[in-house]
């Protein structure tokens, strides 16, 4: 199973997560994501990700924080 | 310690900005009108297998509460809920009737098979309520903490110009949902849950915002020779509105 590191690194590489440092009450949480949590989240961003390929109209606002 | 429902509503906040994301490309897309009826034809499949998937949970929340207290409670606050879900004679009958005024041939909608992608999901739901709890049907129900926006649902009728009947349920929901969304944290929160319980009620959410998020994209987001923007224009009469 991935690490609480290893599962925010995952979402920063998806681009879930662009903040520095996650503040501590998301940190807990992400620490706490399932891996099938963690896919469907990353699958998501992925979504928005190829919408706005395919589109050509931005749709990667997926910011973490909102 | 954070309460249940904050641990499932931060959890959630990890795919908000996505949820939101959909409705905000067709408020500004320049074929709002045409797109409308489709996209808000996406979300019917989750309103109408609502009352089915809670009907189940309750009978095996039934079931199970002699000797399960997440399920007794979980029976109690069905009982209450799934009255005020049913929006027509039949479930979801209240939100055919605004597809129809915009246009959309709704006995074609329900005679199609229907997409993969929903299919999945309320096979998934109904699988989980039998064989794993039936307490994952608060994640389903967890769109209700985010009700639409009033006034987002005010521009876009009059973006679209289409007739205001196409909306009533957006606009009902608007309102009501805001308290059926507290109501929904606050039975989260009452209930004994166990860890593997809140897993269950976050995978549930996720994966069902997951999918309106998918289906919704296929509509504002897709070019207009794409299978879904296809399959999505037959379900439409000729001349809506």
């Amino acid at each position: 199973m991935a690490t609480q590191p290893d599962k925010q690194q995952r979402l920063r590489d998806a681009g879930v997560i662009i903040t520095d440092e996650l503040p501590e009450e998301y940190a807990a949480v992400v620490e706490g994501l399932t891996p099938d949590e963690l896919e469907v989240i990353v699958a998501v961003k992925t979504r928005l990700d190829e919408a706005g390929r395919v589109s050509g109209r931005p749709a990667d606002q997926f910011l973490f924080p909102p | 310690v954070p309460s249940a429902s904050t641990r499932l509503r931060r959890k959630l906040d990890l795919v908000l900005p996505a949820y939101g994301t959909p409705g905000r490309l067709l408020l500004e897309h320049p074929r709002a009108r045409e797109l409308y009826p489709a996209y808000q034809a996406a979300s019917s499949y989750v309103a109408l297998e609502m009352v089915p998937l809670m009907v189940a949970a309750l009978d095996r929340s039934r079931a199970l509460k002699p000797t399960d207290p997440v399920a007794a409670g979980l029976a109690d606050y069905l009982e209450r809920h799934i009255p005020e879900e049913m929006h027509g004679d039949e479930p979801g009958g209240d939100l055919l009737d605004d597809l129809a005024a915009v246009g959309v041939d709704t006995e074609a909608l329900r005679a199609r098979p229907l997409p993969e992608k929903i299919a999945a999901l309320i096979g998934t739901h109904f699988f989980r309520i039998h064989h794993s709890h039936p307490v994952t049907i608060l994640g389903f129900l967890w769109l209700e903490v985010y009700p639409p926006n009033a006034l987002a649902v005010e521009r876009l009728i009059e973006r679209t110009a289409l007739p205001r009947d196409g909306f009533r349920q957006l606009l009902i929901h608007s309102e009501v949902d805001v308290r059926h969304g507290e109501e929904l944290q606050e039975v989260v929160d009452s209930l004994p849950l166990e860890a593997w319980h809140e897993e269950l009620i976050g995978l549930s959410a996720l994966q069902t915002m997951s999918f309106l998020v998918d289906a919704w994209l296929d509509i504002v987001a897709a070019d207009g020779e794409s299978p879904a923007a296809t399959a999505q224009s037959q379900w439409r009469h000729p001349s809506p509105g």
